[in-house]
This record gives structure tokens, sequence and C-alpha cells, in this order.
């Protein structure tokens, strides 16, 4: 029976990388100072409520361990807690950075709409709802396209359209996840001309 | 006694709980998430565990990372607070697995009573009355049309599992009973999986007046009198007094005795709250539900019972007796609270996070006594995330007109700028003649309309 596990938070710290507790828990099974880290390996173990979880070293992060995981055994962590900092391998620095930005990069003058205020987002007005729309579909404008959750309170989200704009348009791409955490002005959805 | 304490909550009760432990000698651990961590009411912690991120599902609602973090920091209990957990009966199950003590009823006491059906069975087995309805659950829809053409029109099918209005229907007529019912059972089965109903008389302008308990573990049950919570919105509790405007004397001491003796008949432990609805008509009191929790408006009741609720709730939790008889339990005075949010009223009570550049609260400006029960200060910003609740007033007077004027004039000097709050609703509800009167109810906010704009 394979063990539960738990991917490692990862934080850019300059050169370094941060490998992160991803929960609370007693942290134990620390892999020893100047070890090598890569992608999928076991990093140690979280006790949580009695039950072990392996900590996985994340995608794309390489490294040799500095500290402080070996002196934090047996000790409790927080979410967040660091565990691990890494030095970047030679190759590694001139790689791929972490991924630690999932926006996805928009084009200046892409047709999106954007966030009215800071929440989350969600596509559908209940879980077990369809979303509003799908890509592909058409859209006019005072149409709903989300729900804003700011404290608890929901509020939909319509297409105003804008002047200049395409008269018939389509959802092309959700830019803002099912549920995701939003900025006020972050773009929710690229539309294109139909 | 415990010498820690978990509290598994944020802002204003996790401050308010922390006050109680220190009272009591006792250190407070709180959960924090993330975007709390860093916060003034956060840092007055003996220390903080962070949970998760922002988002409340990925911090304050597991279940399992709230009861590892009380145990890795040595704490021997734990205070839901409001919200969030409190009500959670697989979470007071998971901490009395793990050796801590929950600061609320049993687990099956929580279940009990987060079902609708079950929790007025069990209020009237203990000898409330109910709103007159079918008795039990419907077998069908000429049950339905049976019972209504009994207790007249209009009525409420309401499902057994239901919550938020889903699963509800207001029905007139016969005709919309007939379509309601088909399409209550149908929502209630797709959002909750059980499409059983039952239906109730509807009560339009009533009162909504809730009694204080307190039990402990040696079978004592104490009231500490009735709050009055009708001034609402969509349900949301904004301005509560206590005593009720709408009570004499009389129906004061027999509505708090009869809630006090149905607790016990419960077994009931710890703080608790039943929900009653007046009939506009009759003046009857019928239970609505049962809540099994601090409640955001205790503090009124503090202030006229002389009683702290949250160190007796702690007190209990660790098997001390209640120390008062219910005859030392007297009204002193009148209370009122006003809930600052931050909400914007003239704009359907958008929610308005941001940063909160002045914040300064009135001090002894009489003619009563004011307390403020806040987490927040001047310099904070407010997140997004969590439910908008700033600040309560409270405001304490030998009478209700001198309660009113004290909180009259707190309104009047509190300065709360950078985000917009909820104070000119509370100051235009404060002015109306229906509010100082007392004749007012759940079926709308004196001297508020809801397009009015300042």
């Amino acid at each position: 029976m394979s063990r539960p596990t738990l991917e490692l938070l990862v934080q850019r710290h300059g050169d370094e990388l941060w490998l992160n507790a991803p929960a609370v828990g007693l942290f134990t099974d620390a892999q020893p100072l100047d070890g090598l880290l890569s992608p999928g390996d076991a990093a140690g173990v979280l006790m949580i409520l009695g039950r072990a979880h392996d900590l996985l070293v994340p995608a794309q992060v390489q490294g040799r361990i500095q500290g402080p995981g070996p002196e934090l055994v047996r000790q409790p962590v927080d979410y967040g807690t660091r565990v691990y900092c890494l030095s970047l391998l030679e190759d590694e620095l001139s790689g791929t950075e972490p991924n630690d930005s999932p926006n996805i990069a928009v084009d200046e003058k892409a047709l999106v709409l954007k966030s009215p205020q800071t929440g989350r987002f969600y596509h559908r007005a209940s879980p077990t709802d369809e979303p509003f729309i799908s890509p592909g579909d058409r859209i006019h404008p005072g149409q709903a396209i989300g729900m804003i959750e700011v404290m608890k309170t929901f509020t939909t989200v319509a297409f105003s359209g804008d002047e200049g704009w395409p008269t018939r348009l389509r959802l092309k791409v959700w830019l803002a996840q099912d549920g995701a955490e939003v900025t006020q002005g972050e773009a929710l959805i690229e539309l294109e001309e139909d | 006694m415990f010498r820690r304490l978990f509290i598994a909550n944020r802002g204003e009760v996790a401050v308010r709980v922390a006050r109680a432990a220190r009272s009591l000698g006792i250190s407070p651990v709180c959960a924090v998430s993330q975007s709390d961590r860093e916060t003034p009411w956060a840092s007055a912690m003996d220390e903080v565990v962070c949970l998760g991120p922002g988002n409340p599902e990925l911090s304050y609602l597991r279940v399992e990372a709230a009861v590892q973090a009380a145990l890795q920091t040595g704490c021997a209990a734990l205070h839901p607070g409001w919200g969030f957990l409190a009500e959670n009966a697989r979470f007071a199950a998971l901490c009395q697995q793990h050796g801590l003590t929950f600061i609320g009823p049993s687990p099956s006491l929580i279940d009990s009573m987060g079902l609708k059906w079950p929790s007025k069975q069990a209020a009237r087995r203990a000898g409330l009355t109910l709103i007159p309805g079918s008795e039990g659950l419907l077998r069908d829809v000429d049950e339905a049309l049976e019972v209504a053409a009994r207790i007249g029109y209009p009525v409420m099918i309401k499902a057994d599992a239901g919550g938020g209005g889903r699963g509800m229907r207001r029905c007139t007529n016969e005709e919309e009973l007939r379509a309601g019912y088909a399409q209550a059972s149908a929502e209630a089965m797709g959002a909750f999986g059980n499409g059983d109903l039952f239906l109730e008389k509807c009560l339009q302008n009533g009162r909504h007046i809730e009694v204080q308990i307190l039990g402990d573990r040696w079978g004592k049950v104490l009231h500490l009198y009735e709050r009055e919570c009708s001034i609402q919105r969509k349900h949301q509790k904004l301005i509560e007094e206590s005593p009720s405007p709408a009570l004499d004397q009389q129906q004061r001491e027999e509505l708090g005795t009869a809630a006090a003796q149905a607790a016990a008949a419960l077994g009931y432990v710890g703080a608790g709250t039943i929900e009653f609805l007046m009939d506009a008509e009759s003046g009857d009191l019928h239970f609505m539900e049962m809540n099994t929790r601090l409640q955001v408006e205790h503090g009124i009741s503090e202030c006229i019972t002389g009683v702290d609720i949250v160190r007796e709730q702690i007190r209990v939790a660790a098997g001390e007796k209640l120390e008062q008889a219910q005859e030392d339990i007297t009204v002193s005075g009148h209370a009122i609270e006003c809930r600052i949010n931050a909400e914007d009223p003239t704009r359907n009570f958008q929610p308005t996070p941001g940063d909160l550049t002045r914040f300064q609260v009135p001090r002894d400006l009489g003619p009563g006594s004011l307390r403020v029960d806040t987490h927040v200060q001047e310099g904070d910003t407010i997140p997004p995330h969590y439910d908008s609740l700033m600040a309560k007033l409270i405001a304490h007077g030998k009478d209700r007109a001198e309660a009113l004027e004290t909180m009259r004039r707190a309104l009047d000097g509190l300065v709360i700028e950078g985000v917009t709050s909820t104070t000119p609703l509370h100051q235009a509800v404060l002015a109306s003649g229906e509010f100082q009167s007392g004749a007012y109810n759940t079926g709308s906010i004196p001297g508020w309309t809801p397009q009015q704009v300042s």
C-alpha cells in the first residue's frame, strides 16, 4: 500500500530555492545537507494526525541542500515553513524559471474581460451547475459569464462589451480558472471575433 | 483547567476567545491563514499556526490541519468560534478521537440540531411549540395539500436537508403548492441528495427572538434571557438588542424557562442559542432552530446579565460547574449592538474590502457605557476572503433610551475611512420612529429603503 504524498511548495529567493511545508504536521526523515534533490524525489515525511505523508520535490526543481532540513527533524511545522533551502546547480541557473507564476501571458491587443473586483472567480452558479459559457460559445453584452465571491457575497460577472470591439464575439479561452483567486483588473476571459 | 487553548478561527471571534482564555490563565494559540499571519490580531496571540493559504477552504476549513495544529502546539482544548467549523459534527468527533476537548456540545447533538426535522422533533419533545405545519415529513403532494388546507395559506415548503434557501418555496394557493412541491423536491434532491419535504405555515413580518443558554456537565442549564434580532437583511442580522421590546416581564421569564428546560431535556452542555419566531398576529413564540455554538451577538447578553459567556463556555468544557443559580441572573438595564461591516449599504450591501486608512473608535461619550469588539486597526487591509464584520459596537444603558443614546453618540463619533461601512444604515435605523418605539419586525429595515443613497 503506497503512502499518501504531498508536494512541497516552491519559493524563489534570490539565487536560492526554498522548499516549504505544504501542510501542518511533524516533519521527519529529512534528506542530509549537501544532498541533491531532483523532481519526484521523496524529501522527507510529514506526519498528520499520526499518518505519514511523503513529501515530494515538485517538477522543475533541482538543487543541493544547504539547510535547514535535518535540524527540523521531529519538529512541528506550519503550512509554509521552510524545510529546505537549495542552491541551484550551474545548469539550472541558466535554465527554466521555477513555475511560481502560473499567469497566462495575454497579448496587449487581445479582447479580454477584466475582473471588476478582487475575490474568487467561479465559472458556474453552484458546484452542481453547468458553466455559464464554454469556449466557442457566442457571447452577448449583458450575458453572465461567471460569479465573483467577495466576503461570502456572490455577484454575477456580466460581459459588458466594449466600444470598438467586433459585434459578434465568442469565448476563446478561460484565463482565470474555476475557483481561482483574482485581483481587480485581472483578465478573466479572452474573446475572439466569431 | 486547560493550560493552552487552540482557537480554530480568525479575526474578531479569535480575539474574543483569547481574551476569555487569558482571564482564566490559559495561553491562547490560534490558527491563521497565510494572509492573516502578519495581522495585529494574530501577533497578539501567544502562538499561531499557519494552516494554509488565504482561501478558507484551504486553511480555516481544513478539519485535519486544525486538529493536528492543536496537537502539535500542546493544546488540550479547541474553541471553534462561530462560522467555519463551529457546527461541524465530524470536526467535533475528530477532536474527541484525538483527545482534544471540543468546546461545544457532543457531535451527535450538533448533528441532530443540523437537520431540520430532527431538530424540530427534539424541540417538540422538549416542550417547545413548533410553527403549525405537517406532522413530520410529507408522504406526497396530496398530504401537502391536505395540511395546507387545514392551516391556511400562505405556506412554506422546506427540504429536510435544506439550507441557504434551497429546497424552499413559498406557496400562496393550491396551484402554487402543486408546482412548488415538485420543484422543491427536485431541487433538494439535486443539491443534497435528499428530496424529503415538510410544510409549515408562512409567518410574515414576525420577530426573531432568541434565548441564550448555558449548560454544564452536571445537569445544570441556565438561560441568560433573550435577544431581539429582527433587524436583518437576507437573514443576516444587523442590529440586536436585549431585552426584547416585544416581551413583557412575564413573557420574558416564561420564554427563558421554556428554553432552558428544552436545553436541559437535550442534555445540553456549553453555550447555545434557541431561536424563536414570534407570530405578528397571535404573539405566539415558535421554535425555529437551535445553534450549538457561541453567537456573534452574545455580547449584549453579557452586558445585561454580567455573565462572561465565553469564559463560562471554557469552564464548563473543562468539567467545572456553573456557579450561578438561575435566580442570580437578572436583567440589568438594556444593551444594543450594531454590526459595523465593510459593506456599502447604498449599493446593495456590496462588500468593500480594501485599505482601512482611518479607524477611530469613540470612547466614553456616555450616557451609558460602550464596549467595542474588534480585531481591526487603522492601517489594516480588509481582505476579500472572509466575512465583512469589522467591529461590533455594544452600548449598555440603565434603560433602552439610555442605551440608544449611547449608541447614537458612538456611531456619530466613529471614524472609518478607506472602506465604506454600514455606519450610515445604523444611524438611519436608530433615528427612525419605528425603531425608537420598538415596534419593528423582520419584514423591513426601519428608516432604510433599499435604494437609499446618503
